[in-house]
């Protein structure tokens, strides 16, 4: 391994994408215990795992919602508006990567599956915090994503993110 | 743009009561008839309204004292999006707004405020694959802004004080700012202007900008760029390590001095150094600083560099460019790759374990597939980053210069300090320095002259006439005059179906002034407000939107939507009770002699040719006196409600305390 992909290994690993994909669907589900659509855990690393994306990210506040996040990209102050049209195509690139986190995830028995559902729900919803800071900040930004996600239906979600599931 | 209005819908202030809803049918005339006082004109404001309008025209008293929200449900490529705004009460205009979309939108019981005015005008913006780009970007007025979903609106609404004006053709026009404004963007919602051009145009602005600090940096060396200073430091720097010259503040000299410095060390000799210990160690200083510098210039630049491929990447795919600006992507297809990665029915597609349930996993994959669905998403995205591609564009050649500099400049301090490591601070060595600097002092002087910078001058030269041959701005009058006389052929062709005095004379759309010129046989050009007589101004109005929109209809892309709405075009024809007292009037005209009737009757013809000529592909929403004895035979035209007689009109009379 090259040592270039050492470094990429070292941040997007699976074991890292499933903490990251366990705040998410803790995130969701801490809006009225709402289960996550199969599909959805498949947009999360695309976003967090870009620096610039997951920076706005947690500069927006959690009431403000997943549209005025998405519509902060457009303003010319932050001038980043491909960054969203990009999220589908690293969706599609890290296919393989959240399919692993996924199963990480469920074997470690942070999130469970109902299976026949195709839904996702969290087994243990108390937030870790002894993490090292950076990891906590990415891991709170998922969750804020998770709850976000959970107020809109899939086909807004899709829209706004400009996603096609 | 297949854009149009599918509901209108009030909430009341009185939580008991249901929302009210007033459908509407796509691809045909609707009518909305009624008496006076019904709140018929109420619709356009309401519509412009939850349409994110800056100011609230929605009347005040009875509707606004009844409703508590209004709201629109649009239909924008066979999938519904609701927009509704708080009424105001006190104030002007109130941000708060509501907006939900989906393939069949649901009504909430009251909407709950989740968005704001600013963006809604973002999404509609989105929607309708605006572009990014200002019309004129050396300008940063107003005027010359980017085109907004917000000035489309002056193609999609006739009021009752426009519809039949001999001074403005338009909605809203009539006050200077939005005139201007809609002038300058005409070339653009005609298709003359695309945002290939308008980022062509950009491009040039930049290089223009960049042209003229290149030719200011050849003309005065008083102003000389950075790069060059950067390289002058680092020889000081060295000079100040051999102990040739000695010098507090390196950075605060100018360049004029700087050069001043390098004359006067070229003329010293190696005798003359004296190396002390403190200057070696601030150049170590220096070099370690200098490293990190460059790294982090180069860090940024990199990822710069993947922001920019991942772009082009983008850009490739944006199907025609030139004019929707949007991309098509295909599915994401969680499922079928699922599917793909295990070849028989009894591996659990997430963990690959073997001897699953087939029942279970088939119910996995119905149900996973259902959830795909949900999202019905067409294959073609909204997406504008013509500015985005322009700005990291010039960041990266900021930076390239930035980081070639200090790389300059590193490359000088430790070619003497690696070089012969053990004999640098040799009298040879320093002597051999001296000499380097004299050949650079000789370099600099002769800036001037420099043959890099000229080279670059007429690169980039080169590439702005090439630019300006692709833009090509006479290219794009002829696509406005061609743009401009296909409106004024459909005019024509329905102009003289209406009550008009001169139904056969031609006319021109004057965008400049955004009025119409008729052409008379002798030879005269005569406006729209030099044209007497109510009737006449209303055909020329009513020929020429329905012209427009036609026009629109027919592009591949435009970004106007596809409704209009008129307000009582047959006005005119009414008979007039000025004289009548308040309580006299009559509360629901009616149309008296049977010149009138066959006059309005005409209107609606018209409008339904108009809608033939499209193959039915926008909508038109009449609100009107006339009854169905006048337009009721018309083919394509659907009553949507009759306003008369009791507890009949816009608000429920239960609704009003």
């Amino acid at each position: 391994m090259s040592n270039l992909n050492k470094e990429i290994q070292n941040v997007q690993n699976p074991a890292f994408g499933a903490f990251i994909i366990w705040n998410f669907v803790r995130g969701y589900y801490s809006n009225n215990k709402s289960l996550v659509p199969f599909p959805l855990l498949f947009i999360v690393l695309p976003v967090i795992f870009r620096e610039d994306i997951s920076e706005l990210l947690s500069s927006t506040n959690k009431p403000s919602g997943l549209r005025t996040f998405a519509n902060k990209f457009l303003s010319t102050k932050v001038l980043k508006n491909d960054l969203v049209s990009n999220i589908h195509i690293s969706a599609s690139n890290m296919k393989e990567l959240s399919l692993r986190s996924i199963q990480i995830a469920l074997y470690s028995s942070l999130i469970a599956l109902d299976y026949e559902e195709a839904l996702a729900f969290p087994f243990t919803t108390t937030e870790r915090k002894q993490e090292p800071k950076s990891i906590v900040k990415l891991g709170k930004a998922s969750e804020k994503l998770g709850f976000w996600c959970s107020q809109l239906t899939l086909h807004e979600i899709s829209q706004i993110l400009k996603v096609r599931f | 743009m297949d854009f149009q209005i599918k509901k209108l819908i009030l909430w009341s202030k009185e939580p008991q009561f249901k929302p009210k809803e007033i459908e509407f049918k796509t691809n045909s005339v609707n009518i909305i008839t009624g008496a006076s006082r019904t709140g018929k004109s109420a619709i356009i404001p309401i519509i412009d309204y939850c349409l994110a309008s800056d100011s609230c025209y929605i009347p005040v008293k009875t509707i606004r004292n009844a409703c508590s929200w209004f709201g629109i449900v649009i239909e924008v490529n066979q999938k519904q999006v609701l927009l509704a705004r708080q009424e105001p009460g006190l104030q002007k205009s109130t941000d708060n707004m509501y907006i939900a979309s989906g393939i069949e939108v649901e009504i909430p019981d009251i909407p709950i405020k989740n968005t704001n005015r600013d963006s809604v005008k973002k999404f509609l913006d989105e929607l309708s694959s605006l572009t990014f780009l200002d019309i004129d970007d050396e300008n940063s007025s107003n005027y010359l802004g980017r085109p907004s979903f917000r000035d489309l609106m002056a193609f999609c609404f006739q009021p009752q004080n426009i519809v039949a004006n001999a001074n403005t053709l338009f909605y809203k026009a009539d006050t200077t700012e939005h005139r201007t404004k809609l002038i300058n963007i005409f070339p653009y919602i005609l298709g003359a202007v695309t945002p290939d051009i308008l980022a062509k145009r950009q491009e040039i602005n930049n290089l223009t900008r960049v042209l003229k600090r290149k030719e200011k940096e050849l003309l005065k060396l008083k102003e000389v760029s950075e790069k060059w200073k950067t390289e002058v430091n680092g020889w000081l720097a060295i000079a100040q390590e051999f102990g040739l010259i000695k010098l507090d503040a390196l950075n605060d000299l100018s360049f004029e001095e700087q050069i001043e410095m390098l004359t006067l060390i070229s003329e010293k000799r190696a005798s003359d150094s004296s190396i002390l210990n403190n200057n070696i160690e601030a150049s170590s200083q220096e070099i370690v600083a200098l490293r990190k510098e460059e790294s982090e210039l180069s860090l940024k630049l990199s990822s710069l560099k993947n922001r920019y491929t991942e772009m082009r990447q983008l850009m490739n795919s944006l199907d025609g460019y030139r004019e929707s600006l949007t991309i098509q992507i295909e599915r994401l297809n969680i499922s079928k790759w699922l599917k793909s990665l295990t070849e028989d029915n009894e591996t659990c597609p997430i963990f690959g374990t073997k001897n699953h349930p087939k029942e279970q996993i088939d119910k996995f994959y119905t149900n996973l597939i259902k959830l795909e669905d949900e999202t019905g998403f067409t294959n073609k995205i909204p997406a504008a980053f013509e500015r985005e591609f322009d700005n990291v564009k010039s960041e990266i050649s900021i930076l390239s210069e930035q980081i070639t500099a200090v790389q300059k400049r590193i490359k000088l301090q430790s070619q003497i300090r690696n070089s012969a490591e053990h004999e640098k601070y040799t009298v040879e060595n320093i002597s051999r320095f001296i000499g380097q600097v004299q050949y650079a002092n000789e370099t600099f002087k002769s800036l001037g002259t420099d043959s890099e910078l000229i080279h670059e001058i007429e690169t980039i030269n080169n590439t702005l006439s090439n630019l300006r041959a692709q833009v090509n701005e006479s290219a794009v009058i002829q696509r406005v005059n061609s743009a401009i006389n296909k409106i004024g052929g459909y005019a024509i062709r329905l102009l003289p179906l209406l009550d008009s005095e001169r139904p056969n004379d031609p006319i021109r759309i004057d965008y400049q002034n955004l009025t119409v010129v008729v052409s008379g046989q002798d030879g005269r050009d005569d406006y729209l407000w030099e044209i007497g007589s109510g009737s006449n101004w209303l055909a020329y109005h009513i020929s020429v939107t329905l012209a427009f929109q036609l026009f629109f209809n027919q592009q591949s892309h435009s970004p106007v939507p596809g409704f209009i709405v008129y307000d009582q075009p047959s006005q005119v024809y009414f008979p007039k009770k000025i004289a009548a007292r308040q309580n006299e009037q009559e509360l629901d005209p009616k149309l008296e002699n049977d010149e009138d009737r066959i006059a309005v009757k005409k209107i609606f013809e018209t409008m339904s040719e108009a809608l033939k000529i499209s193959q039915s592909k926008f909508q038109i929403i009449v609100l009107e006196h006339a009854d169905s004895s006048i337009w009721g035979d018309i083919h394509n035209v659907n009553e949507v409600c009759e306003w008369r007689g009791d507890n009949n009109k816009l608000i429920p009379e239960e609704w009003i305390k």
